[in-house]
């Protein structure tokens, strides 16, 4: 699940990176150049509209896409994603549209204290909110900037170090877990 | 003896970039996450930071090693090592 939501913010990547250098292309274009699946760079495209990360214009018979700019808030929740776990949580809560705990523990493979960190920070952070769904709590994405920001961002050397850093020290427990 | 000066230099230039980027790495980790754990294993590699700043009069002025005795530094070695400890067994 993780890896395919991984692949599908990939290619949206890939077509956000392509327009933003080529801006104003039509849909026939951008598929003859990035050789993608018709249905697949529809699709894709749909999605970042709906979550105003392009927009479309009509230019007489063609429908032409465009990149839309980040704004401050756009860079604060970007700058707060920098962390590949962090955005793994992120990804997996907005495939599934709410993610309990204990998923998003299964799908990681983290140890709990290390997740709840994790998720700590992300509502601290407003990039997702917890819900009382029933008996059961569920994390939800905040708003739209988000999947914008997983698309956006680019890691950089010091986010991979970072990363690794956080992956030794975070990760790594030599206590069994308290039940 | 020029020689032994210079690869003593050599030495403690380079422990201190290795300390100062171990360092520099896990601040930023604690500065991202801003949780005691982390605090307290970029504290533990604070003091090895120290340590190795510590070493660098020595070069200098021949009376510091004097002032300082070798236990100073083993202490803040050891104290370093407590605050690793503390914050990787820290849940």
């Amino acid at each position: 699940m993780l890896k395919e939501a991984i692949l599908e913010n990939n290619r949206r990547r890939e077509i956000f990176i392509f327009l933003k250098a080529n801006p104003g292309l039509h849909l026939r274009e951008l598929q003859r150049r990035l050789k993608m699946p018709l249905t697949s760079l529809e699709y894709h495209l749909d999605y970042m509209v709906r979550k105003k990360i392009i927009y479309r214009e009509r230019d007489g018979r063609f429908t032409r896409f465009y990149v839309m700019l980040l704004d401050e808030e756009d860079k604060k929740v970007i700058s707060a994603l920098r962390q590949k776990r962090l955005r793994e949580i992120v990804l997996i809560a907005l495939g599934k549209e709410g993610a309990k705990f204990q998923e998003l523990q299964g799908i990681l493979g983290l140890p709990s204290s290390t997740l709840f960190y994790y998720i700590k920070y992300l509502t601290d952070h407003d990039i997702i909110i917890r819900m009382q769904v029933g008996a059961e709590t569920v994390y939800n994405i905040r708003n739209d900037r988000v999947a914008k920001a997983l698309i956006v961002y680019k890691p950089s050397f010091l986010d991979n170090l970072v990363d690794k850093a956080l992956y030794t020290f975070m990760e790594t427990h030599f206590r069994k877990p308290k039940e | 003896m020029a020689m032994e000066i210079m690869i003593d230099m050599i030495i403690r230039a380079g422990l201190i970039v290795a300390t100062a980027f171990l360092f520099g790495v896990v601040f930023l980790a604690y500065l991202r996450m801003k949780n005691r754990k982390m605090l307290f294993i970029s504290l533990g590699f604070a003091a090895f930071l120290v340590n190795a700043l510590l070493h660098i009069p020595e070069l200098i002025n021949e009376n510091y090693t004097r002032m300082l005795p070798e236990n100073v530094f083993l202490f803040i070695d050891l104290v370093g090592l407590i605050l690793i400890v503390i914050g990787i067994l820290k849940d």
